[in-house]
C-alpha cells in the first residue's frame, strides 16, 4: 500500500469517525458539558497541555508546533473510555469513545506548515434512567424516565506556523467552535392496562462562534523548548429550529496555554504546562468558573531495538472543570498516565507514527447540591493516535 | 506497513461508532421533576358545543335476531312477522330410485322452531302464540301502527301490533332454549299460495313481562311425495321477517344515546382551536399548560351511563366505538361519512349499567384523537369538528345505551423541563 493510499485510507476513517463520538460524564449534566483537550496520545502520556513539547507531536492548542514538519500527511487520535460512576453510593459504569484530535498537515515550504484540524472543546454527552411511582387514573404505576443528551462542541480550524528561525516560529489559526447537542427525554408508563403511551421529546441546537489561536515556539538553548498560545473567540450561540427550544447566548471563551519541555539526558525528556481558560459563560443556576489546568511528565528513550526507539512515557495532570450549580464544588479532575511510542518504516524517516496512552483519572465534585456528597467518577482513558506520511 | 496495523485501526475507528448506555446513577443531579406527568378532566363546557342523537341507523327488517315482547317493563311489546316461501316441487327418489322432481307435494305437518338467546331473555317461563297474519305488510317499513310506511304511503294495521288472525298454535318455553310450535297442513298450504296478500304469521307473547330475544324463527316442513308415497322429505326454511314493538322512538333526541335497533348514534359538535386551550397544573401554583403544547400520553371520553327508557336498555353487553364525522355542505349531519374507530371502549358495558341511576364511569380511550384535536392547525392534515358515538362490534342489540349529557374528556400529558440549554 502506497503511503498517498494509506493517508487517503485514514482520511476515509477520519470522515466515518465526524460521526458523533463522546463518552458520558455526569459533570456533563451541568453547563455546556466537560472540557475535551484537543492532545495526541503522546501529549496525553506525559500529562501535556499541548504546548511546549519537544518533538513530533499533532496536538491542536498551539498552531506553531507543527513548525518544521516536512512531509505532508494525517493524524487522528481516538480515545476509548470506561467509567464508574458513584453517586451518593449508588455505583454504575459507562463506556464511550472521542476523537479528540484530527488533522492534515500539509508543509509547504521548509519554514511554513498549514493543517486543517477538528479538536474537542467540550463534551455533553450524559444519559441517566430512572424510575418513580405515580397515581394516574387511581393507579399506582410505575414510570421510567430517560434524559439524553448527545453531542458537543468542537473546534475546527485552520493554522499556520512559520519558522522565522530555526529556533523560533509563530503560529496562527483561524476557525470555529462548532457542534451540536441533541436532548432527548423518554417516559414510558407501566399501567396495568397499556393504554398510557410513552412521551419522547426530543431537540437539536447548533452552536457556533469564531476563533482565532495565535502562539509561539521557542527553543532558547539545545534541549530546551517553551511554547505559549492563546486561543479567544465571539460569543457562543445555541439556535435551534425544533418547537419550544430556548435559544441561548454564553460568553465568549478564551484559552492562555503555556508549556516547556527540557532535555535532561539525551535519553530523557521532562515537559510541564499549564493554563488558564474562561469557559463560555452560561446563566442562571448554572455557575461557570475559570479553569486550572496543570500537567507533566518524562518521557524516556532508552527502550531500543536496533535503530528503533520505543519513548515510554509517564505524566500527571490535574484539572479543573468548568461548570456546576451555585450550590455545587467545583470539580476536579486527577489523572496518571502512562505510555508508548512507535514509528514505523524507516526509524530516521517514519513512515507513520503511533503512539498509545492509558490513563487512569478521577472526577469528583458537585457536593452539597442535589447530590449532597457529590459525584466521583474512576475512569480509564485510553488515547491512541496514528500520524501517517507520504514520501 | 503490515495489515494488522490497519486491522486494529478499522476495528478502533468502527468501535467508536457505537451509543453508550445510560447510567441509572445520576437521576439525583438532575430536578426531581425533570419530566412531569398530570392529568386532567376537562369539563364539556371547555371542549364541546353540544351534543345530540340520531336512531334512523338500520331496520328491524335487517337484524340478525328478533324480539318478542308483552309488557316487558310496563311499556313494551314487540311481535315478529314472518312469511314463508312454501317450495311448489320436492326432489325425491321414485320406486326405482331415479332421482325425479315432484311438483305436487303434500305438505301434511310442520312447525315453527324457535331459538331463544337465554342470555338476553327473560327468564322461562313464556308462553308463545303464533297467529296468522290478516294484512299485507311491507317487510322492510312495517312498524307497530302502519303495515305499510314508504314513502308517500302509510297503511296503518287494522289492528295495531301485526293484525293478529287466528290462532295457530301456542306452546310455553320452561327450559332449554327450544320453542316448538306446530304449524297445521292447512295454513301451510294457506302459506303456498303466493296469490295470498294475507300469507304469513304473527309470533307473540301472551305472558306479560317477558321479553325474548330469538334467532330468526324457522319452518321445518314434512311433505309427502305424490310419486312415491312411503318417502317423507323434511325441509327447513328460512323466513323473510321483521319485528314490530311499542313505544315507538323519536327520529332523534338531545341526548346521548347509542346502539340498539334501529341503531342509534351520538354526534358531538367540538369547539374550534382547542390547542389554545389552557389548564391549571394540578398542585403546582401558577402553573399553566397550554394544550397544543404539551405531549398528550393519553385521551378518553368519560361517559356516564343513564338508565334507558323502560323496556329499551341493551339486552346483551354494549360496545361503543368513537369515530370522527366529516360533515360536508352537501349532506345533512345525520347521514355525514365516518372516519374508521379512532377508539373504543375496554370491554363492554353490562345492560344493568343502563338499568339503574349511579353506574359507574364508562371510559372511552381515544389517545390519538385526542392528540389531533389539541393540534394546532398547521400541525396536522385537518382537525375534527365533530365526534360521533357508534355501537361496535357484530353483536346488535334491541336496546341502546343512554348517557348523562355532554360527556367530559380526561387527559394525561407529560413534559419536560430538562429540555432547554443551562
Amino acid at each position: 500500500m502506497t503511503s498517498t493510499r494509506r493517508i487517503s485510507a485514514l482520511a476515509l476513517l477520519m470522515a466515518c469517525a465526524s460521526a458523533p463520538a463522546s463518552a458520558q460524564s455526569l459533570f456533563a449534566t451541568r453547563g455546556l458539558g466537560v472540557p475535551v483537550a484537543p492532545v495526541d496520545a503522546r501529549g496525553a502520556a506525559l500529562g501535556s497541555i499541548g504546548v511546549g513539547l519537544l518533538g513530533f507531536h499533532t496536538s491542536m492548542v498551539n498552531p506553531a508546533e507543527l513548525a518544521g514538519l516536512s512531509r505532508r500527511g494525517v493524524s487522528a487520535a481516538l480515545q476509548p473510555i470506561s467509567t464508574s460512576v458513584d453517586v451518593d453510593g449508588v455505583e454504575d459504569g459507562t463506556s464511550g469513545t472521542r476523537f479528540p484530535a484530527v488533522s492534515i498537515l500539509y508543509p509547504v515550504s521548509p519554514r511554513l506548515v498549514l493543517s486543517v484540524g477538528y479538536g474537542g472543546y467540550l463534551d455533553q454527552t450524559w444519559g441517566v434512567v430512572s424510575q418513580s411511582q405515580q397515581v394516574i387514573n387511581g393507579e399506582n404505576v410505575t414510570v421510567n424516565d430517560l434524559l439524553r443528551s448527545t453531542g458537543g462542541i468542537a473546534q475546527m480550524r485552520v493554522s499556520a506556523s512559520y519558522a522565522l528561525s530555526p529556533t523560533f516560529a509563530v503560529g496562527g489559526a483561524a476557525g470555529l467552535l462548532a457542534g451540536n447537542v441533541d436532548r432527548l427525554a423518554v417516559r414510558t408508563f407501566a399501567d396495568s392496562a397499556n393504554s398510557i403511551q410513552f412521551f419522547e421529546e426530543r431537540r437539536r441546537w447548533r452552536y457556533s462562534t469564531p476563533i482565532g489561536v495565535a502562539g509561539f515556539r521557542w527553543d532558547p538553548a539545545s534541549g530546551i523548548r517553551i511554547g505559549a498560545s492563546i486561543m479567544a473567540g465571539g460569543e457562543l450561540a445555541a439556535r435551534s429550529d425544533d418547537q419550544g427550544a430556548e435559544e441561548r447566548d454564553y460568553g465568549s471563551p478564551l484559552e492562555m496555554h503555556a508549556g516547556a519541555s527540557l532535555r535532561i539526558s539525551p535519553l530523557l525528556m521532562a515537559t510541564a504546562g499549564g493554563s488558564m481558560a474562561r469557559m463560555p459563560v452560561t446563566e442562571g443556576t448554572t455557575v461557570t468558573s475559570d479553569v486550572l489546568r496543570v500537567g507533566g511528565g518524562l518521557e524516556y528513550q532508552g527502550l531500543r531495538s536496533g535503530l528503533r526507539t520505543y519513548p515510554v512515557r509517564l505524566g500527571m495532570r490535574w484539572s479543573q472543570l468548568p461548570y456546576h450549580m451555585d450550590d455545587e464544588a467545583q470539580p476536579t479532575e486527577l489523572g496518571f498516565s502512562g505510555g508508548l511510542g512507535f514509528r514505523l518504516g524507516d526509524p530516521m524517516d517514519p513512515a507513520a507514527v503511533a503512539d498509545f496512552s492509558l490513563e487512569r483519572a478521577s472526577r469528583s465534585g458537585l457536593a452539597g447540591g442535589a447530590v449532597s456528597g457529590g459525584v466521583d467518577e474512576r475512569l480509564w482513558r485510553f488515547t491512541f493516535s496514528l500520524s501517517l506520511f507520504a514520501r | 506497513m503490515k495489515r494488522w496495523w490497519w486491522t486494529l485501526c478499522a476495528a478502533l475507528f468502527a468501535g467508536a461508532c457505537t451509543q453508550d448506555s445510560p447510567t441509572e446513577a445520576g437521576s439525583g443531579l438532575l430536578p426531581p421533576d425533570a419530566i412531569r406527568t398530570f392529568e386532567f378532566v376537562i369539563g364539556p363546557e371547555r371542549y364541546l358545543q353540544w351534543d345530540t342523537a340520531f336512531g334512523l341507523y338500520s331496520a328491524t327488517s335487517e337484524a340478525d335476531y328478533t324480539l318478542i315482547a308483552n309488557d316487558y317493563e310496563g311499556v313494551l311489546n314487540s311481535r315478529v312477522l314472518l312469511r314463508y316461501s312454501i317450495p311448489r316441487t320436492i326432489s325425491v327418489l321414485d320406486t326405482l330410485g331415479v332421482l325425479r322432481t315432484d311438483s305436487m307435494p303434500a305438505y301434511f305437518a310442520g312447525d315453527l322452531r324457535v331459538l331463544i338467546d337465554t342470555i338476553a331473555s327473560t327468564a322461562p317461563s313464556a308462553t308463545l302464540d303464533l297467529y296468522r297474519t290478516t294484512e299485507d305488510w311491507d317487510r322492510q317499513t312495517a312498524t307497530w301502527q302502519l303495515r305499510v310506511d314508504s314513502t308517500g304511503v302509510q297503511l296503518p294495521w287494522s289492528q295495531p301490533g301485526g293484525s293478529p288472525g287466528a290462532l295457530i298454535g301456542s306452546n310455553t318455553w320452561e327450559e332449554g332454549d327450544t320453542v316448538l310450535v306446530a304449524v297445521d297442513s292447512l295454513t301451510i298450504a294457506d302459506w303456498a299460495d303466493t296469490t295470498s296478500v294475507t300469507r304469513g304469521a304473527v309470533l307473540g307473547s301472551s305472558t306479560p313481562g317477558t321479553r325474548l330475544r330469538t334467532v330468526l324463527p324457522t319452518l321445518r316442513l314434512r311433505a309427502r311425495s305424490s310419486l312415491n308415497p312411503d318417502t317423507v322429505v323434511e325441509m327447513t326454511l328460512a323466513p323473510g321477517r321483521t319485528f314490530i314493538y311499542e313505544p315507538e322512538q323519536p327520529d332523534s333526541i338531545g341526548v346521548p344515546r347509542v346502539g340498539g335497533t334501529p341503531a342509534w348514534r351520538t354526534v358531538l359538535r367540538l369547539r374550534e382551536r382547542l390547542d389554545t386551550l389552557t389548564v391549571a397544573c394540578p398542585g403546582i401554583p401558577g402553573c399553566t399548560l397550554r394544550l397544543g403544547d404539551v405531549s398528550i400520553n393519553y385521551g378518553a371520553l368519560l361517559l356516564q351511563p343513564m338508565p334507558s327508557p323502560p323496556g329499551f336498555a341493551p339486552e346483551l353487553p354494549l360496545n361503543i366505538a368513537l369515530h370522527a364525522l366529516l360533515p360536508s355542505d352537501l349532506l345533512p349531519l345525520i347521514r355525514s361519512p365516518l372516519t374508521p374507530a379512532l377508539g373504543l371502549i375496554r370491554g363492554t358495558i353490562p345492560p344493568s349499567s343502563f338499568m339503574a341511576p349511579g353506574a359507574p364511569i364508562v371510559e372511552l380511550p381515544a389517545t390519538e384523537f385526542v392528540r389531533v384535536l389539541f393540534s394546532a392547525p398547521n400541525d396536522v392534515d385537518f382537525v375534527p369538528t365533530h365526534m360521533a358515538l357508534l355501537p361496535a362490534g357484530s353483536t346488535r342489540t334491541f336496546g341502546f345505551g343512554t348517557f348523562a349529557e355532554m360527556p367530559s374528556l380526561r387527559i394525561i400529558v407529560t413534559t419536560s423541563r430538562e429540555l432547554q440549554l443551562p
